[in-house]
């Protein structure tokens, strides 16, 4: 987590700076959402609490991107408490066929307010492949929430709009443990969702789940499957 | 999530959908007009990874969406334009931004600034097609009008339609409250003494043909479905026929030239007369066109077609026999009758009435007083009558309909 904050400054000030320079096709893009809980990966974040996020996206007509995604976390216990900063750039080139290839690097960190209880962090690269309807990557952590492992995971993405302003979405990943874990168990994950835009908002439903084993947080057990619903605003 | 969470977060998504239902982006999208907008491109930036971490796999397009409004709406401004709506093509590599026109601005001109903007792939104006099916009315029974295909119906309704043009109708009495009518008659007059005014079959029948409503989803559409009707009662429906008598003929003839009417249809024969002839003359003189029907058991047609400048008209089953008669659709034609029906006639009354309607249509696009058919072998060519009458009028139908009636 030492290196997280300098990161994270480090990835703030560029992103400003490469948004403050944009060229004249560079796109910035700013949401503001609410959701019922953070999941991550089949588990959840914010131990079942509500978030607020903010996200702030830069896209270079050449290519080259990034991202700033910060949220909150609610709860009765502490109140309004931050939750967790992500920070990432990459690059992203459609091939002549159609789809995309995205390269890039994301850093993550969050505050004890997790489900963790403990401030943790963990930076990624990853790879894939963007498609009209499909979409695949490969993550690759050094430190995986600073446990000292290399993890990887890989993820599937499905989107389709069946009608205009309507996306329905369905993902189903897998974590696996290399180099340095204790416990080799392959995770996996799965969503199926839907997005509504109305317009200047997308309001979003969806089923998440995973396994194997339980989930648990504030010392209790739960299941690892879960509604999740939100509302995003554009700006 | 527990209930309580849930209603919460159900209870702030719907006060911010009721926000965002009030934004101007989204009230922009209820008025658009194709042809005073422009479609603005931009480069689509390649789709990529978002963070998102709060939604697995949601992340996708909403910040695309913001970055694409943003620049829409910063764009739209500058150029003093509205936005209307976007529209990602990625598979094109462009996003399509609608941006809506101020009425005292060139669209062209528009275009052009907007596309000089550096973050603007092109800008084209939102331009309009037009299908090339056929257009035809959406009457049920057009299609079973001999009158669609034979005189290519719906092609001279584009060009002429009878609006502003009155056909005086001497027939028996129309019904000016069928739905395929109402509206058509102008004026329903009775000439018939000691007879109720009443709805009757032929005139009916022949004021659907002339002017039946086009386009209202029922029934038929008359040939100059905008002209209007003056139902001139001089006929009275029996068991068997509709006769009518000098009298009245004379009475509704002497209205109709009085009311300089331009086209007087009359679908009836008899003896000749004196007192018709010279109100006949009388019409054909002040440049009034009188159609009649050929009456096919006189040699001479009957009266009043015999009568000089009277158009006589039959249907096909006289083709070719009388080089003085114009033959026009006459067998099996669906047409209005009494009590908001519908039927089929046949015989030259209903040919005639044919010849009213185009003669209506004629009146309309031609300022000649007495407007000539073109016709070949009897057969008319309307579409070539209208091209003589000073239009542009590409199509020629005679031939075909010739055939088509031959084959009968």
């Amino acid at each position: 987590m030492r290196r997280g904050p300098c990161f994270v400054a480090r990835a703030t000030a560029a992103f400003i700076l490469v948004g403050l320079s944009a060229p004249a096709a560079a796109e910035i893009g700013a949401t503001a959402s609410i959701f019922s809980e953070a999941r991550l990966r089949g588990y959840s974040l914010s131990a079942g609490h509500p978030v607020a996020q903010l996200d702030l996206s830069y896209d270079d007509a050449e290519g080259f991107y990034g991202n700033l995604s910060g949220n909150v976390v609610y709860s009765t216990e502490y109140g309004l408490r931050p939750l967790g900063l992500q920070e990432n750039i990459g690059y992203a080139k459609r091939l002549a066929g159609g789809p995309s290839i995205d390269v890039g690097v994301i850093n993550s960190n969050y505050s004890r307010y997790t489900r963790y209880g403990h401030s943790a962090g963990y930076t990624e690269v990853y790879a894939g492949i963007v498609g009209k309807v499909l979409s695949s990557r490969i993550y690759l952590s050094p430190n995986y929430f600073n446990g000292g492992t290399w993890m990887a995971y890989g993820e599937v993405n499905a989107g389709i709009s069946p009608v205009r302003k309507l996306r329905l979405t369905a993902h189903v990943g897998s974590r696996i443990p290399l180099h340095g874990a204790l416990s080799q168990r392959v995770n996996y994950d799965w969503e199926v969702g839907a997005t509504r835009e109305v317009g200047r908002l997308s309001l979003h439903l969806a089923v998440t789940g995973g396994g194997p084993g339980r989930d648990y947080y504030e010392g209790v057990a739960h299941r690892r499957r879960a509604l999740v619903a939100g509302a995003t605003m554009l700006f | 999530m527990t209930p309580n969470r849930a209603i919460k977060i159900l209870a702030m998504a719907l006060a911010a959908a009721a926000a965002a239902w009030m934004t101007p982006a989204f009230a922009q999208q209820q008025a658009p007009r194709p042809d005073r907008q422009i479609m603005v491109m931009v480069p689509h930036p390649a789709d990529h990874f978002r963070p998102g971490v709060t939604y697995a796999g949601g992340y996708g397009d909403d910040l695309s969406r913001s970055a694409r409004q943003r620049l829409a709406r910063k764009i739209a401004s500058q150029f003093g334009l509205t936005f209307v709506e976007d529209w990602p093509m990625p598979m094109l590599g462009v996003d399509c931004l609608i941006m809506a026109v101020p009425g005292d601005r060139s669209i062209a001109q528009a275009a052009n600034e907007v596309a000089r903007d550096s973050r603007v792939a092109w800008t084209e104006p939102v331009q309009v097609y037009r299908a090339q099916g056929a257009s035809v009315p959406n009457d049920p029974l057009f299609p079973a009008q001999p009158a669609a295909r034979q005189w290519q119906l719906a092609k001279l309704q584009r060009l002429a339609n009878g609006s502003g043009v009155r056909v005086a109708v001497i027939d028996s009495g129309i019904d000016a409250n069928h739905p395929d009518l109402a509206g058509q008659v102008a004026l329903n007059r009775n000439f018939v003494s000691g007879r109720a005014m009443a709805a009757e079959q032929h005139g009916t029948g022949v004021a659907g043909i002339i002017a039946a409503k086009a386009g209202n989803g029922i029934g038929l559409a008359g040939i100059a479905p905008s002209a209007k009707l003056l139902g001139l009662r001089a006929c009275w429906q029996t068991t068997a026929n509709t006769l009518c008598d000098s009298f009245s003929l004379a009475k509704a003839l002497y209205f109709a030239i009085n009311q300089k009417t331009p086209v007087i249809n009359m679908s009836l024969s008899g003896p000749d007369d004196r007192l018709l002839r010279q109100l006949i003359k009388t019409a054909i003189t002040n440049g009034e066109t009188v159609v009649a029907a050929f009456d096919r058991s006189q040699r001479d047609g009957g009266f009043p077609a015999s009568v000089p400048g009277v158009v006589a008209v039959s249907d096909s089953s006289l083709a070719g026999q009388h080089p003085h008669v114009y033959i026009a659709p006459g067998h099996d034609v669906p047409t209005t009758q009494p009590g908001g029906r519908w039927f089929l006639v046949n015989g030259s009354s209903f040919a005639a009435a044919h010849v009213s309607g185009l003669f209506a249509l004629l009146r309309q696009r031609s300022a000649k007083l007495s407007p000539s058919l073109v016709a070949q072998g009897g057969f008319i060519d309307p579409c070539a009558t209208l091209a003589y009458a000073g239009l542009n009028c590409e199509c020629s139908c005679a031939p075909g309909a010739a055939r088509a009636m031959l084959r009968r």
